[in-house]
């Protein structure tokens, strides 16, 4: 290595240190927002954000089904292109379509995903579509120790949405 | 000043950054593998997600290679370009190069589809920008994958770096859990059984009061593990806790075996030539207790 090299390395490395040692604080922890203003530019200019919250929330769902249903019967998944149904096994496509359909994240995504699927509902012959999504919910495990049943369904629908190409 | 310098130029095992080389690689290119099927829905520009409004809302500048390739063969073709990378990482052969690449792959990943990103993809995007700006391993190399050169030195600061990451992955895990009643209670494993990610669900999982044990048991493995791997006499004893708690959490999951084998993945920073070589004595010293009684 060039000696050159060894003041900047050693200078990054240290910093990168003080980033580390304010993240082992999750967000919400008032010492780690104060430092996060400091540390967000490098974090969205490098893409690596301290993040870890792993399995912080117990899971709400025991099963789960997003299906969108046209005005003339027909169902199909959610996922654009193709209107493809989500499979379990492959986890990151309920996280995708679980985070656009959650109210608090973020509604311009959801309805630029839903012209979406519009066009596609569109090339099918329909006219419009509703997206109805059936959650099996798991109930509190001191309910369900005491009547053995373990999820409660609930189905939600949205729209009708037009079957329009943006 | 110059002690402060030199406090990351320590010198350090060369092979220990090929080890992890090699296992990144390979985790990388298994996890490529697993968003092979999904890549028109989170890349494409008639997929799941609008790639302008990610931008404004990310507020800042920031790379992503599936802005300029959006259609399908495009797509396939950046993937297979950083399936060669992660490859040739693996292999040794320009592995800066292929190292900036498969940096810039994940980077573009996590721009592009953020909602559908896990905590694994962060964990491998994260080690990717450590393994970019440290020592790359001339052990287990080409041409020497399997000629072991002389034993060599390098600095340590890239090591440090991942060592430390190892802890606030976990520890910062453990304290976002804060007093949620259900991993103190000893109730998540039971709700995590009864979840979609689970295999074995069903209400045998109601009567099973041991499954308490299990949610306290990954917690104290949690918070212990990244402490013990800086210790010489407890690194193997972490390494196969940290594994056992990994592999249970594929096993019982349908989805999250990728995430398992990236968290076994950085536990390679921990594990020096010595620790292999004490292994490999046990484990020799086991079979011919075996073979003599």
């Amino acid at each position: 290595m060039h000696p050159a090299l060894r003041w900047p390395i050693a200078l990054f490395a240290t910093g990168y240190s003080v980033i580390l040692l304010f993240s082992v604080f999750p967000h919400r922890w008032p010492i780690r927002d104060h430092f996060q203003k400091v540390a967000r530019p490098w974090e969205q200019l490098s893409g690596v954000r301290q993040d870890w919250g792993m399995f912080h929330s117990i899971p709400a769902e025991h099963r789960v089904r997003f299906r969108v249903v046209l005005d003339d019967g027909r169902e199909f998944g959610p996922i654009t292109p193709g209107l493809e149904t989500w499979k379990r096994y492959r986890g990151r496509g309920f996280y995708a379509v679980n985070r656009l359909l959650d109210e608090r994240e973020d509604l311009e995504q959801r309805d630029a995903w839903l012209e979406k699927i519009g066009a596609e509902v569109e090339v099918r012959g329909g006219k419009s579509f509703r997206l109805r999504i059936e959650r099996d919910v798991i109930r509190d495990l001191f309910h369900s120790r005491r009547d053995q049943i373990l999820t409660k369904e609930r189905v939600t629908e949205l729209g009708p949405f037009p079957a329009t190409s943006s | 000043m110059t002690a402060f310098r030199d406090f990351w130029f320590r010198p350090e095992e060369d092979s220990i950054y090929a080890r992890l080389r090699v296992a990144f690689s390979l985790v990388s290119l298994l996890n490529l593998i697993a968003l092979w099927p999904d890549r028109m829905a989170f890349f494409s520009a008639e997929g799941l997600f609008d790639q302008q409004m990610t931008d404004q809302q990310a507020g800042f500048p920031s790379f992503s290679i599936f802005r300029l390739i959006q259609s399908e063969p495009w797509l396939t073709l950046s993937f297979l370009l950083a399936a060669s990378a992660m490859i040739l990482l693996g292999l040794g052969i320009r592995p800066r190069w292929a190292a900036l690449i498969v940096y810039l792959w994940h980077l573009s990943c996590l721009t592009t589809a953020p909602y559908a990103m896990a905590g694994w993809d962060l964990v491998l995007h994260t080690f990717g920008f450590l393994i970019l700006i440290s020592p790359l391993g001339r052990s287990w190399a080409w041409p020497h994958l399997l000629q072991p050169l002389p034993p060599k030195s390098v600095p340590r600061y890239g090591l440090l770096l991942m060592r430390a990451q190892v802890v606030v992955i976990y520890w910062q895990a453990i304290l976002a859990r804060g007093a949620a009643p259900y991993w103190f209670d000893g109730e998540f494993f039971s709700y995590y059984l009864l979840s979609h990610h689970s295999r074995f669900g069903g209400t045998w999982i109601l009567e099973a009061g041991w499954l308490f044990w299990f949610t306290w048991l990954a917690l104290l493995t949690e918070a212990l593990v990244p402490i013990l791997l800086w210790f010489q006499t407890t690194r193997w004893i972490a390494v196969c806790a940290g594994a056992a708690l990994h592999l249970g959490i594929a096993l019982f999951s349908v989805n999250l075996h990728i995430f398992s084998l990236t968290m076994i993945m950085t536990y390679t920073v921990f594990l020096r030539e010595s620790d292999l070589l004490a292994a490999r004595d046990w484990i020799l010293r086991v079979l011919s207790r075996f073979q003599t009684s």
